[in-house]
């Protein structure tokens, strides 16, 4: 409520924060003292309860969220802008007890891509990209993560398998299936009807397994948000992704990584048979990036403020573990690994060559129940997102 | 809203190919409203750069099974560059919604049995 109100005042509002008596805008003055008055009276605040009213509400970034997204949507947006997110936030400052509004934002734009179909599931590409994400507080001080990073990325990727050509019947019987299978409300009816054991019997036997490469160059500019301090970043990556999509090839049967799972699923009934995931396999990174350290106080105190190349891995699983009646719960981790190539005694010394970060977690459509966090990321990797160290309930 | 109608077969088709995928276990009717976080390949853990290959490789699959298995054509004027691209940009983010997935494969695919 109080957002609809925000939306159909917005030019109210404007006007009501500007209405300050002042020198040669005397007349204006007079005509947003009256509709002040007249919002007053109507609300029943005093002028003074109602401009405060207002502050609030414009300090307050869900109604800012709400006034947006209303903005936005209201109009479709240009391609260029599609991919921009922007939200209103409050911002704590790390080091007292300030707090104020700020906005964090991110985008993500292809400038140019190129993809090539070079046989039945055979896609190649080229994408050229650019990249942007940010913090900015409307008091910096204010900001506990005041770093913007914009980055330009080409990489080529190349995917072979997934999927089989199926024949125009059976392409039209999926399709009177999927007609009446849409229909069905119970979840449990439309796991046990008999068309949806035809469909997958159909589907199937034309899935199968993908595997995903790309090989990525990256150049980019990190700062804070005034652009006192930047440095530029450069580096490549591969990226690995292998996904057994049918359920009952050899590669899903021996993922090793889903076993525990698929026993716990078959013991809380989630699954009445012994099922591993093939669409589960991690997916791996690995790259070199080089770092210009100046926002590392760590390094900064040892003297070590070069430019340092540093290799690093991820590697990503989630899996299902449970599906109740309130919704699936999920086991995801994330392993990470840096290491400074050649670093400098005094970095090797003080441990700050390599980093090692392991995060598990059991998740469900509200957020984390439980959450296990081991090591540190570099100052440059770190996101909001990144759990807290040690076992963590969020009950 | 982004419509999700079971008379719309970009809607049904994005609803069941998520679902042969393991990505979803939901009926028609309650999956255009989940949103991609929610979606089985979406880890809140992992780093912008994996998100995105993530994906990157699920929008692939779709599209084999779109065209490979549903028998889908992409609609007149767009390339195949430009269909996965507009399912990539919605996998990698949140909030978008399976609905959204689908409004967009509606614009970029003919699928079987569609006149136009």
């Amino acid at each position: 409520m109080r957002a609809a109100f925000a939306r159909r005042s917005v030019a109210v509002m404007v006007a009501l924060l500007a209405a300050r008596p002042a020198g040669g805008q005397q007349a204006d003055s007079v005509k947003q003292v009256s509709l002040v008055d007249a919002l007053a009276v109507v609300r029943g605040l005093s002028v003074e309860g109602l401009r405060e009213s207002l502050r609030k509400l414009l300090a307050d970034p869900d109604v800012l969220n709400s006034v947006l997204e209303t903005a936005v949507n209201a109009n479709r947006r240009p391609p260029l802008l599609e991919n921009l997110k922007i939200r209103f936030a409050t911002f704590e400052a790390a080091e007292s007890d300030a707090s104020g509004l700020g906005l964090n934002y991110s985008y993500s734009y292809s400038i140019k891509r190129q993809h090539f179909s070079t046989g039945v599931s055979r896609a190649t590409g080229l994408d050229f990209r650019i990249n942007a994400t940010g913090n900015v507080a409307f008091e910096r001080e204010i900001n506990p993560r005041d770093f913007l990073k914009t980055d330009l990325a080409l990489s080529f990727f190349k995917s072979n398998g997934g999927a089989s050509v199926t024949p125009p019947a059976t392409q039209r019987r999926l399709a009177e299936l999927r007609d009446s299978l849409a229909a069905i409300e119970s979840e449990e009816e439309l796991e046990q009807s008999p068309l949806m054991a035809e469909y997958l019997r159909l589907v199937t036997s034309h899935l199968t397994t993908q595997r995903y490469f790309d090989f990525a160059v990256t150049g980019g500019l990190e700062s804070d948000q005034s652009f006192q301090q930047k440095s530029y970043v450069y580096g490549g990556r591969v990226a690995l992704d292998i996904k057994a999509w049918n359920p009952q090839s050899t590669l899903a049967q021996w993922n090793l990584f889903d076993w525990p799972f698929a026993a716990l699923r078959r013991l809380n009934g989630t699954d009445t048979t012994w099922s591993p995931v093939g669409s589960t396999l991690p997916t791996v990174l690995a790259g070199v990036a080089f770092v210009d350290p100046q926002e590392d106080d760590e390094r900064e105190a040892l003297g070590a403020t070069d430019t340092y190349p540093r290799f690093n891995v991820e590697a990503a699983f989630r899996t299902l573990v449970l599906r109740s009646p309130v919704g699936p719960l999920y086991f995801q981790s994330d392993v990470r690994w840096y290491q400074e190539i050649d670093a400098p005694d005094a970095i090797r010394q003080a441990g700050l060559d390599k980093f090692s970060y392991v995060a598990f977690a059991l998740v469900s459509d509200q957020g984390p129940y439980v959450s296990y966090t081991k090591g540190r990321l570099p100052v440059d990797s770190r996101k909001d997102e990144v759990y807290e160290l040690g076992f963590k309930l969020y009950f | 809203m982004a419509e999700w109608s079971v008379n719309n077969r970009a809607c049904t088709s994005t609803w069941m190919a998520l679902r042969v995928l393991a990505q979803h276990k939901k009926v028609f009717s309650s999956t255009g409203a989940l949103t991609m976080k929610q979606l089985a390949f979406a880890s809140s853990a992992v780093s912008d750069e994996m998100r995105a290959v993530q994906a990157r490789t699920l929008a692939l699959q779709l599209n084999n099974v779109f065209r490979r298995i549903d028998g889908a054509t992409l609609e007149p004027g767009v390339t195949e560059s430009k269909a996965v691209a507009d399912m990539e940009a919605i996998l990698s983010d949140d909030d978008k919604t399976v609905a959204e997935l689908a409004t967009v494969n509606d614009e970029n695919y003919r699928f079987f049995g569609e006149v136009t």
